[in-house]
């Protein structure tokens, strides 16, 4: 016997594809070699459907427990976990959703699930210092205008076609919104970040977004203050205020 | 040099679960030390990283992983390797652990731990991996014997042959669990004292408990239950044949109140204790 062969015909089975089994594998009077190895296939998507029951609650909900079995099971095959950092998987499954023809009928499904991707994300990504902003009077005006800003690392900006954030919201079990009420058909801009133990959802205004876009992409001050005009003052100390940035870099 | 408590681990721990953060955090129970699952703390600045940093100070610390893969074929993973190191200088555990088996193949990752043929050739694989990892550590690995489900054709070999072989060509430590123990001689009907017997007691730096599911066709090792009567009875064997070393419940599904498992571990506490008595007095 290969140990590779073993392992690889053993990974590749977990996800999808056919081996003998009974090539490697005892069967006995309890259990079929084909059982046997059912065992294992069946923990393998065991954990991996909890973890993506876990990330996605309310995409779960909204599909109801049958449907959701199915189309994870069917995501898991078609994209086994690649990392050995278990955060990093399911990502993706947005897209998949997406294009799965079986989920199309609820549109708002996949904008669901991006949003749960981005809570997730905000979790398992870092909670760093934030810099002394105080200090940011001691450099010369050339220096502020060189400067460039970061949103926090757990942050990530997110436009969608439907009111997810409130959809959510209506989902959590302390939250009395009313989901008959929401009108889902209209666009979001929203912001989701992370502080210590806390995730936050902020809508934003259009030109919001557009200034934590141009932020993310380093933008100077002085590239900031060209685009953004007369709004810059108010867009960054709203941004300031409410933790939306977390640190300012010199050139 | 470090300010943090040097790692003593003794008597009943408990495995840190983000489910008990908030309880921990509340009432500082008195657990002699936590275990932590150290794959979900590779990511710097996670919420569980920095929890686990906070109250490192009061209690001392275990690593347990999953992600080594000891038994790949694939080389080591040296991102993951380089991340434990990170993260093994930060909370400066008393060793690392992780289990005899196999969790990636051909670029996947199965996130679960699957078995081995117990053979020769795989124990020499085996135990150069181990010291590999050894090196990268500084210090001795810890492996755990798992639960099985199934039994290789190629397997010429007893499982507890196959420890003993892997220890002696590694000089790695082992973490004992009984419950594992337990389920395979179930589900493969062996002898489970034959095997408790044949392990290096020396050798032994951990015991670990948790319940398992009953298939009926098999037990399954689901970490979702209380320690069952047969499972404490071969723990109490265990406690004769090995000595004093440090117990852990682990509860990883269906997880209750932080109590419940402080309850677990005072079971396992009086029957260690019981056990070393019998042996100073005899
Ligand atoms: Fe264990």
């Amino acid at each position: 016997m290969n140990l590779k062969d073993l392992q690889n015909d053993f990974v590749d089975a977990f996800f999808g594809a056919e081996i003998d089994v009974d090539k490697y594998i005892i069967s006995d009077d309890s259990l079929t070699a084909k059982q046997r190895f059912g065992i294992y296939k069946g923990s393998v998507h065991g954990v991996l459907t909890q973890a993506l029951a876990d990330m996605y609650p309310v995409c779960k909900e909204l599909v109801g427990d049958k449907f959701f079995d199915h189309v994870t099971s069917k995501f898991i095959n078609q994209n086994p976990p690649r990392s050995a950092f278990f955060a990093d998987f399911g990502e993706g499954f947005s897209d998949f959703l997406a294009n799965f023809e079986a989920a199309k009928s609820v549109a708002y499904l996949a904008d669901t699930a991006r949003l749960e991707w981005l809570r997730h994300t905000a979790w398992n990504s870092k909670n760093q210092e934030p810099s002394d902003f105080t200090t940011l009077g001691n450099y010369s005006e050339e220096q502020q205008l060189a400067m460039s800003f970061s949103l926090p690392e757990t942050a990530s900006l997110l436009q969608a076609d439907y009111q997810v954030e409130q959809l959510w919201q209506a989902h959590q079990e302390a939250n009395d919104l009313d989901l008959e009420k929401i009108d889902l058909f209209k666009h979001l801009n929203l912001l989701v970040w992370r502080t210590d133990y806390t995730i936050y959802m902020q809508e934003l205004s259009t030109q919001q977004i557009d200034f934590l876009h141009a932020v993310q992409q380093n933008m100077p001050l002085s590239a900031l203050a060209e685009q953004f005009t007369e709004h810059l003052a108010d867009l960054l100390s709203t941004a300031l205020g409410n933790g939306w940035i977390r640190s300012f870099h010199l050139a | 040099m470090s300010t943090l408590p040097s790692p003593s681990i003794q008597g009943c721990g408990i495995g840190l679960r983000s489910q008990h953060f908030a309880t921990i955090e509340a009432q500082k129970p008195a657990v002699p030390w936590f275990e932590i699952l150290s794959d979900n703390y590779l990511i710097e600045g996670t919420v569980q990283r920095e929890f686990a940093q906070q109250i490192r100070p009061d209690y001392p610390i275990t690593f347990h992983g999953v992600g080594l893969s000891i038994g790949s074929v694939e080389p080591l993973n040296k991102e993951y390797l380089k991340r434990l190191l990170k993260l093994k200088k930060e909370l400066e555990p008393a060793w690392v652990s992780d289990h005899l088996c196999w969790t990636s193949a051909h670029g996947y990752n199965t996130h679960d731990l699957i078995p081995l043929p117990y053979t020769e050739h795989v124990a020499d694989h085996i135990a150069e991996r181990i010291l590999q990892v050894q090196d990268a550590l500084g210090e001795r690995l810890v492996i755990e014997n798992v639960s099985s489900y199934l039994q290789f054709k190629d397997t010429d070999m007893s499982e507890w042959d196959f420890i003993n072989l892997v220890i002696e060509k590694s000089d790695c430590n082992l973490l004992l669990d009984v419950n594992n123990i337990y389920v395979s001689a179930i589900n493969h009907q062996f002898n489970a004292e034959d095997y408790l017997l044949a392990m290096p007691a020396d050798k032994v730096k951990e015991i670990h408990l948790a319940g398992y599911e009953d298939k009926d066709t098999h037990l399954l090792d689901t970490h979702s239950r209380p320690v069952t009567k047969p499972v404490w009875d071969l723990f109490a064997k265990a406690v004769q044949h090995i000595g004093d070393v440090p117990v852990l419940i682990e509860w990883d599904n269906d997880i209750p109140e932080f109590s419940r498992l402080m309850q677990e571990a005072d079971t396992a506490k009086k029957i260690q204790q019981e056990q070393l008595s019998k042996l100073v007095n005899t």
